[in-house]
């Protein structure tokens, strides 16, 4: 490899900096870095950062330089700005600290010094460090992917890195000095001494010209306000769970901070580093060992703080083409849903459901008014059904997640508490489960064994997304922008049907019309069902591995990505759709009324809709509601309350039908006679919203068993 | 080819010939087992074999693999390796060129232990194998090393004479460390060894991996062969920076206490039964033995043989598949029902018998303060850079016995919640969630528990059962235990245990014509009554174990048969408890 001519670097660098603008929409060119240079200049910003993908856009092989010899160009750039610096000052400087003062007057003292022979720059004796108070940043490019901490390796040593992590440990913010400066006792002269390790040797002799030919021996001290500073902190940071293999532990990394990169993180923080990858140059006893090991840091140029770590993922990471592909297929909706959970054999329409939670309905706010997206629902079921593991999993693939046990959870636990904070005594506000899940799913296991009073926290949540805390003088209203998925158990151990949903759960009504969907899964023998399980089951046992299934389930960082795609889209219902949407919502009052069914059928379930047709809409990544979304979401809807009912039809029990209504309205009409007129009846159950072709096959069936007589005209019922 | 005196450097260079020499099993043999044997008798940059668990993963260092140093008096260049060695032989008057044609390397630090909850006999038996009984002449060379023990007998060694010939300076280090007994360590002799469970003869090593550093997973179990480097000068002082200071002694233990093993290859071990070998046990004599062990086992518990059928299937249990979430063939027994016999712990004394059967075991007394004072989930220490080892970091198939008629009433505090959550965790999923601050992350483990409780336990098991104590046996079990330990002649035990060890290493399938009978029985049953598909999946874990216990590699209609009727009848027994 033929050395870089780096004079000539230099100079693309000077025109890059002085040159380098982006054009606006109007036609405006922003000279980017100049612009920051003539701040520099007046000490009005300190870092300067030079981002990679301008430097590619200059000059494509510089950028490649720069990222595989970072430090040295840090250095070039440092002494290029340093150049050109005086040029960019327009108004005089004011002097900010101390240090600066120091710089103009040592300037000052070395130009009254001079010799007039003496043909030297004026800022030659001073050490860079020590006259520049700007700092030189690399900012990535954008094309350049994350390294894993453990794939970070010898080979990259001196160039820049960028990674990801939590950091686990950070120390306080330090002074270091980076420029040692001593005056002599004898001669009074300055003398300058650089710092670039962790520790330094200090000077003693005075070595100036007065000294060393006078063989004065004047002994140096060090000069504390002459001397440059720079702060600093060190950092570990460790792998992110997923990034580590199975049966690992994860790595950590030391991230050295200089200057401006400082107080960026706390411990905890998910932190994407860029900085330079280098060997730690020990002294004293450890340089024994130094010549065979070596230990490593990064030397951070910069820190960004992530608080989403999965939608930053998908950014850097879009979906692959074969990806998308696949994912665009017929049926990708069945799909889809079928990779939720694939151990869990069946329930489709359930993980259907669970897959519209997931994306999500679109918020809407007209005027201060504010009707959640967000989609909840409640599984309940006998136990032993999966419920609980379809809500690990639904927590292990969202990526804000939180999973609770009702028991193991206090309303305060959930909601927000207020704690004193032991040191200050000052209250503090701590977010629960329902908090920190703000923007993802909340999963409550065991939902029916919270306590009541613990229970109507989440009422507020579950409608307005908002939690309200008035205690301990502190009153405020925090954001809970959460999905509610929750599981429960029947009361009496299985699922009752000859009880309504409220006594079999236990839970009051005013919590069950706040869930979008509710869902039974029951267990129930089946013959061919039974067949197909027991085929799973023996095949695992037999073959050690999953049975080939029809469909591939989806990578689970895939659907992460896609559903995260999803999110992104605000689809609306168009005007044509909002009569065929009103019409559907009637029949479903309507029927509710007819069949008395144990749920409720209230304004909810017509926003339930709208929510679950919107997430299909996204789900289809369209920008528009469709018909079909609609239906979809009726059916879903409908099998959610066929869930509920076809308990019934199984244990021998059906919900009094109409015939039964009609039956008991004939009933009550005859009292203690034995007969009764059919326009009564007819009268009667049309204001009770039978029609007459109802009472007529009823009139008729009944006779056919043999429990009335009707007489040859037909106007009057007789009972046997 | 000499391996006991073969040096790093003549490794390094002919490193596929050794490699080849290593695969006959006489001369891994040969090679001074690390375990068994004291660090005064072995040489430092040495061969050794160590068995061990790996415990943790510190980062990866970086090294010079091959370095030119310049001699600063004759300034020659000569050529030296830093391969499987902590300190190179490098005078005062050379220096390293570091621009020179360096080849520059990444080993992997890992911390093994000797395997947690080994039973006694094993140790022993390994012992008289391994151990080294005459201590070799001491030689005056300077590689031997004459003060490797623990700390404590170092310090009272104080007046053992000094080789003359040893005045170099790594031995001077050694004097000042004398001198000053560690005043300075900041962390205990304990807190260095970081065992899951206390073990008076176990021992630690820092093993520097070279090569396929990515099969060691946590927790798995191997013997690794390796240079052995308990160099005196490794030492340390105490460094300048006060915070580090207790991660730097972590990281850097005294050799004497924690030696470091450059590892040139290991190999996993799927046991740790020194008895197994290649004539391995015909089916003929497993069925003999399994009778054996029912016999003794009724005894034991109370003339109980259904109890004791199920106990023999605990022991040679094992998960042999993981599909997701599920861990398939674990067989965590709950035997509740215990009786309490007077001036006796009946638990204890069970454990004693097992402890004879089993490679790798240990007892938990559930009591309430063991509950809250033991850690059961592993911790990063984020001070001192480590994972903090606790209960459940065991290797696979190490049998825990949960004692809970020890359990009184009382409350169970922060930690006590978290150990039984953990415990039931491990117990449901064969998983641990180790603690890392920030984020959990998951571990498989395969632990078999047997927990042993007067009512049904607290915690999930896949199989309860109650146990039908016999009244004749109850006021008789001092004298049964007497005959038991009579029944167990050296040879039978030794039987024993190979059948234990040899069940699980059995090769098991099933065949389509079973598949099908299973299936339609399935259905069946289901028409019948309540059985959910998770009661298949026990089913036909435990007509695995029914069929494995006999030594036979098919499943037959004769195994699916009785391992129903072994549930049906464990079934009948539970209904009744729950009826009375």
């Amino acid at each position: 490899m033929s050395r870089r001519d780096y004079d000539k670097d230099k100079e693309t660098l000077k025109s890059f900096l002085m040159e380098y603008c982006i054009q606006d929409n109007s036609g405006h060119k922003n000279f980017k870095y100049s612009n920051q240079l003539t701040k520099l200049a007046h000490r009005e910003q300190i870092a300067l950062y030079l981002d990679l993908d301008d430097v590619h856009d200059h000059d494509e092989n510089l950028a490649q330089a720069i990222i595989n010899n970072t430090r040295r160009y840090t250095n070039l750039v440092s002494d290029v700005v340093f150049d050109i610096l005086p040029g960019f000052v327009e108004r005089e400087i004011i002097a900010k600290d101390a240090l600066d003062v120091y710089i103009e007057h040592r300037l000052m003292m070395e130009q009254r010094m001079r010799q007039p022979n003496e043909q030297r720059h004026a800022r030659n004796k001073f050490p860079p460090e020590l006259m520049r108070r700007y700092e030189i940043y690399f900012k990535d490019m954008s094309v350049n992917k994350t390294v894993p901490i453990r794939e970070v390796k010898a080979e990259h040593v001196g160039k820049l890195v960028t990674v990801r992590g939590i950091v686990t440990r950070c120390t306080e913010v330090k002074p270091m000095m980076s420029v040692a400066t001593y005056t002599c006792d004898q001669c009074g002269a300055e003398t300058y001494q650089p710092v670039a390790g962790l520790s330094f040797m200090p000077v003693l002799m005075c070595p100036s010209e007065d000294c060393r030919v006078n063989k004065s021996g004047g002994r140096l001290y060090l000069q504390t306000r002459g001397s440059k500073f720079v702060k600093f902190q060190e950092l570990k940071i460790q792998e992110h769970s997923d990034q580590v293999p199975v049966g690992h532990i994860p790595r950590t990394l030391t991230i050295f901070c200089r200057g401006e990169v400082t107080r960026q993180a706390l411990p905890g923080d998910h932190v994407a580093v860029t900085g330079i990858f280098l060997p730690l140059i020990r002294t004293g006893f450890k340089q024994i060992m130094g010549g065979l090991l070596s230990e490593t840091y990064i030397e951070a140029h910069r820190i960004v703080s992530l608080n989403k770590t999965a939608e930053d993922e998908v950014s850097s990471k879009p979906l692959t083409p074969e990806e998308l592909a696949t994912l665009t297929e017929d049926d990708f909706y069945t799909k889809l849903a079928m990779s939720l959970a694939p151990e869990i054999y069946g329930h489709l329409d359930v993980k259907k459901a669970l897959l519209l939670l997931l994306v999500g309905g679109v918020d809407r706010r007209p005027d201060g008014m504010k009707i959640r997206g967000n989609i909840n629902i409640c599984l309940m079921g006998d136990p032993g059904v999966a419920k609980s593991q379809l809500l690990g999993y639904i927590d292990r693939l969202a990526p804000r997640s939180q999973y609770t046990t009702g028991r193991g959870s206090s309303g305060v636990g959930l909601t927000a508490a207020v704690m004193k904070d032991p040191m200050t005594g000052e209250m503090m506000l701590e977010g629960g489960a329902l908090v920190l899940a703000d923007q993802g799913v909340c999963c409550i296991d065991e939902f029916d064994k919270m306590a009541d009073s613990d229970r109507t926290a989440i009422h507020e949540v579950m409608e307005q997304q908002t939690i309200s805390i008035a205690k301990a003088g502190i009153m405020t209203c925090l954001n809970a922008r959460v999905s509610i998925l929750a599981a429960a158990n029947p009361a009496y151990g299985r699922y009752n049907p000859k009880r309504t949903i409220e006594q079999n759960i236990q839970l009051p009504a005013a919590l069950l019309s706040r869930f979008d969907l509710l869902w039974l899964i029951q267990d129930k023998p089946n013959r061919d069902n039974d067949l197909k399980l027991a085929k799973h089951i023996t095949y695992v046992h037999q073959h050690c591995k999953q049975p080939p299934m029809q469909t591939q389930a989806l990578d689970m960082s895939v659907m992460r990505k896609y559903i995260a795609l999803c999110k992104l889209k605000e689809p609306s219902i168009p005007e044509e759709l909002t009569d065929y949407i009103v019409n559907a919502y009637v029949e479903l009052r309507k029927e509710a009324r007819n069949s008395r069914d144990m749920t409720f059928t209230s304004a909810r379930n017509l926003l339930g809709i709208l929510r679950l047709s919107t997430a299909l809409a996204r789900l289809r990544l369209s920008n528009i509601v469709e018909k079909d979304d609609v239906n979809e979401a009726i059916r879903l809807m409908e099998m959610s309350k066929d869930s509920l009912k076809q308990s019934f039809e199984n244990k021998g029990y059906r919900p009094p039908n109409a015939n039964d209504q009609i039956f008991a309205i004939v009933r009550e009409l005859a009292g203690d006679s034995k007969s009764v007129k059919i326009s009564d009846v007819l009268e009667k159950c049309a204001s009770k919203g039978h029609n007459p072709d109802q009472v007529d096959s009823c009139i008729e069936e009944y006779e056919e068993l043999n429990v009335w007589q009707v007489n040859q005209t037909r106007t009057k019922i007789t009972f046997i | 080819m000499d391996i006991q005196n073969c040096t790093p450097e003549q490794w390094y260079k002919n490193e596929n010939n050794w490699l080849e020499v290593l695969e006959n099993e006489s001369i891994w043999n040969q090679i001074p087992l690390l375990n068994v044997n004291e660090l005064h008798n072995l040489k430092d940059s040495r061969l050794v074999r160590f068995r061990g668990m790996i415990q943790d993963m510190h980062g990866p260092e970086f090294y010079l693999e091959k370095f030119e140093v310049r001699n600063e008096d004759t300034q020659g260049i000569t050529v030296k390796f830093g391969k499987y060695v902590d300190i190179c032989d490098y005078r005062p008057n050379e220096t390293v060129i570091m621009e020179g044609e360096n080849i520059r390397s990444e080993r992997q630090t890992y911390v093994a232990i000797s395997i947690p909850a080994i039973n006694s006999w094993v140790k022993k038996i390994e012992e008289e194998r391994f151990k080294i009984l005459s201590t070799p002449t001491p030689s005056t060379s300077s590689e031997c090393i004459q003060l490797k023990r623990s700390l404590e007998e170092m310090e009272v060694d104080h007046t053992e004479p000094q080789p003359a010939e040893q005045s170099n300076v790594a031995n001077k280090k050694q004097r000042t460390e004398l001198s000053k007994p560690e005043t300075e360590s900041v962390v205990s002799q304990e807190h260095l060894l970081n065992f899951p469970i206390p073990d008076p003869s176990g021992r630690v090593c820092h093993l520097k991996v070279y090569r396929n550093a990515e099969l060691l997973k946590l927790n798995s179990v191997c013997e690794f062969v390796g240079f052995l480097s308990v160099n005196p000068s490794l030492v340390c002082q105490n460094m300048d920076e006060g915070a580090d200071e207790v991660e730097f002694q972590v990281h850097n233990p005294p050799p004497s206490l924690i030696p470091k093993l450059h590892c040139v290859h290991f190999k996993h071990l799927p046991h740790n039964n020194p008895l197994v070998n290649e004539r391995g046990m015909v089916p003929e004599r497993m069925q003999y033995i399994k009778k054996e062990l029912l016999i003794l086992l009724t005894q034991l518990l109370f003339g109980d043989e259904l109890t004791a059928e199920y106990m023999i299937y605990h022991l040679i249990s094992e998960v042999y598949l993981r599909k997701d979430f599920m861990a398939i063939g674990k067989f965590s027994l709950n035997v509740s029902n215990i009786p309490k016999i007077e001036n006796l712990d009946y638990v204890q004394e069970l454990y004693k018998f097992l402890t004879l059967l089993l490679t790798k075991s240990h007892y938990i007394a559930m009591s309430l303060e063991n509950m809250n004072e033991l850690t059961f989930i592993p911790k990063k220490d984020y001070t001192s850079n480590r994972l903090t080892s606790s209960v459940l970091q065991l290797s696979s198939n190490t049998h825990l016995v949960l004692d809970e008629t020890k359990l009184s009433t009382g409350k169970l505090n922060e930690t006590g919640i978290n150990g039984v959550k953990a415990l039931a965790n491990a117990i449901k999923n064969q998983k641990t969630m180790y603690d890392f601050t920030y984020y959990q992350l998951e571990f498989d483990c395969d632990i078999p528990f047997l927990i042993l409780s007067e009512g049904k336990s607290m915690l999930p098991s896949d199989v309860h059962i109650v146990l039908e104590p016999d009244e004749m046996h109850l006021n008789t079990f001092n004298e049964i235990l007497e005959a038991a330990r009579h029944f167990l002649k050296p040879d039978l035990l030794n039987e024993m245990r190979l059948y234990i060890t040899q069940a699980k290493l059995t090769q098991y399938e099933i065949t389509d014509g079973i598949q099908e009978l299973v299936q339609n029985e399935f259905v069946n049953m289901r028409q019948k009554g309540n059985v959910s598909g998770d009661d298949l999946h026990n089913l036909l874990v435990l007509a695995r174990l029914v069929c494995i216990s006999q030594g036979k590699n098919t499943l037959n209609p004769e195994c699916w048969k009785q391992a129903c009727s072994l549930e049906e009848a464990r079934k009948e027994r539970i209904k009744k408890t729950v009826k009375q």
